[in-house]
């Protein structure tokens, strides 16, 4: 999003010719790729609307999730067992807190998942509780 | 998941299994109609030239406060309404009566176990009647007397499929002016599919059936309220609709077989209809 307000911006285009634009475009999309944001969490116990309503209630009051994204930041898919969110870009995941928000909504978290810019889920992250 | 008239089953947490998040609470508001004109003694109907009859109404505000999952604090409320031709020296007699009944206070204990898609539960239920109901009148809407009801429950849930299998026991006190309702004990199981769930908009169906089997010791003579002696088996569909945190719920009890101490009327199929709402 950010890239694409500074792409329309009227001063950028004036200063910038075209082979400088794709320069600036490819170093943006090496340092913030455009869904490093989200990450999936493999969550055990959920079966239903209300399983899902803890959960996103729990994850969307800490502090580094985007709650403008998904549902308050958190999207919760029951038959997978997988739950996305989104946090902030200028936040890091604090995967202590999110497994302590996860199991005071009743349920038991597993792992976390890094999440590829076409939105495949990609590599865990390592993580002793 | 399904409750009795006066005799409200200890177990039930108040929808269910919900809210299972610490700091949790909910509320539900639960209509129940059940009743008859068709007199039985034992396990079979008499004849009833006097028109002999009883309905009850009951309208349940229900309360569950979550301090984890483990432990929840449920209360609910009952407000009847209630109506009845008896006889009395061979006459027939019409009674009604109306007002709040007596508060059920509950401490579900529940252990969990979450494995993959599939979560499951052993509860303890102790529960307390109060007798918050007035006693006075030809037609009471409570006996007066403190009760005490233990369940055990085992529940398996997956995105497919819900099973519940829950035993209950009540233990009557003594109530006022002699009064003296039966023990009575109970096992429900429900079983189902929960075949349509919307990640994108939480929404779903659960569609369950249910089988639930219920035994009273008999009341004492001098007991004027709705309770009876008996035993019966009642089956049913129970459908409920979920929204976030938002839940429908409708069930319907057909009666499958029941017996009655001495001769009294039948308690009919039974009907009721809940929303409920946890935050």
């Amino acid at each position: 999003m950010r890239m694409m307000e500074l792409l329309s911006n009227s001063a950028f285009n004036r200063h910038m010719s075209a082979v400088t634009k794709l320069i600036a475009v490819a170093l943006m999309l090496l340092v913030v790729p455009a869904f490093a944001s989200d990450y999936v969490i493999r969550v055990h116990g959920m079966v239903c609307s209300f399983c899902a309503q803890g959960v996103t209630k729990k994850i969307s009051k800490l502090s580094f999730i985007d709650r403008s994204k998904y549902t308050k930041g958190v999207k919760v898919e029951i038959e997978s067992q997988k739950v996305t969110i989104a946090v902030k870009q200028d936040q890091h995941l604090d995967i202590a807190a999110l497994f302590k928000a996860i199991k005071s909504g009743g349920y038991d978290p597993v792992d976390v998942w890094t999440v590829t810019a076409t939105g495949e889920i990609d590599k865990p992250i390592e993580y002793q509780p | 998941m399904l409750f009795a008239s006066l005799a409200t089953k200890a177990h039930q947490p108040v929808m269910d299994m919900a809210p299972r998040w610490a700091g949790g609470f909910g509320f539900q508001l639960r209509q129940q109609h059940y009743g008859s004109d068709d007199l039985m003694r034992g396990g079979g109907s008499t004849q009833n030239p006097l028109g002999i009859e009883r309905f009850v109404d009951t309208t349940w505000l229900e309360g569950v406060y979550t301090f984890d999952r483990s432990i929840r604090a449920t209360i609910k409320i009952p407000y009847l309404d209630q109506r009845r031709i008896t006889t009395l020296n061979g006459i027939a007699r019409r009674q009604q009566n109306r007002g709040i009944g007596d508060v059920v206070l509950g401490l579900p204990l529940k252990r969990y176990k979450n494995q993959g898609s599939m979560t499951q539960n052993w509860g303890i239920t102790p529960s307390i009647r109060i007798p918050t109901g007035s006693n006075s009148g030809d037609f009471p809407l409570s006996d007066g007397s403190w009760d005490v009801g233990l369940s055990v429950s085992y529940a398996w849930e997956n995105p497919r499929i819900y099973q519940l299998y829950d035993l209950y026991y009540w233990h009557q006190g003594s109530g006022k002016r002699g009064m003296q309702t039966g023990n009575s004990w109970g096992l429900d199981v429900n079983v189902g599919l929960h075949p349509w769930h919307d990640n994108d908009e939480n929404t779903g169906i659960f569609a369950l059936w249910d089988v639930s089997v219920h035994h009273s010791d008999s009341p004492n003579a001098a007991t004027l309220t709705t309770a009876s002696g008996g035993d019966r088996i009642q089956t049913g569909p129970v459908l409920v609709y979920y929204r976030d945190s938002f839940m429908v719920r409708a069930e319907f009890k057909l009666l499958l077989h029941e017996r009655v101490d001495g001769t009294s009327t039948s308690r009919g199929n039974e009907f009721s209809v809940a929303f409920g709402v946890a935050f």
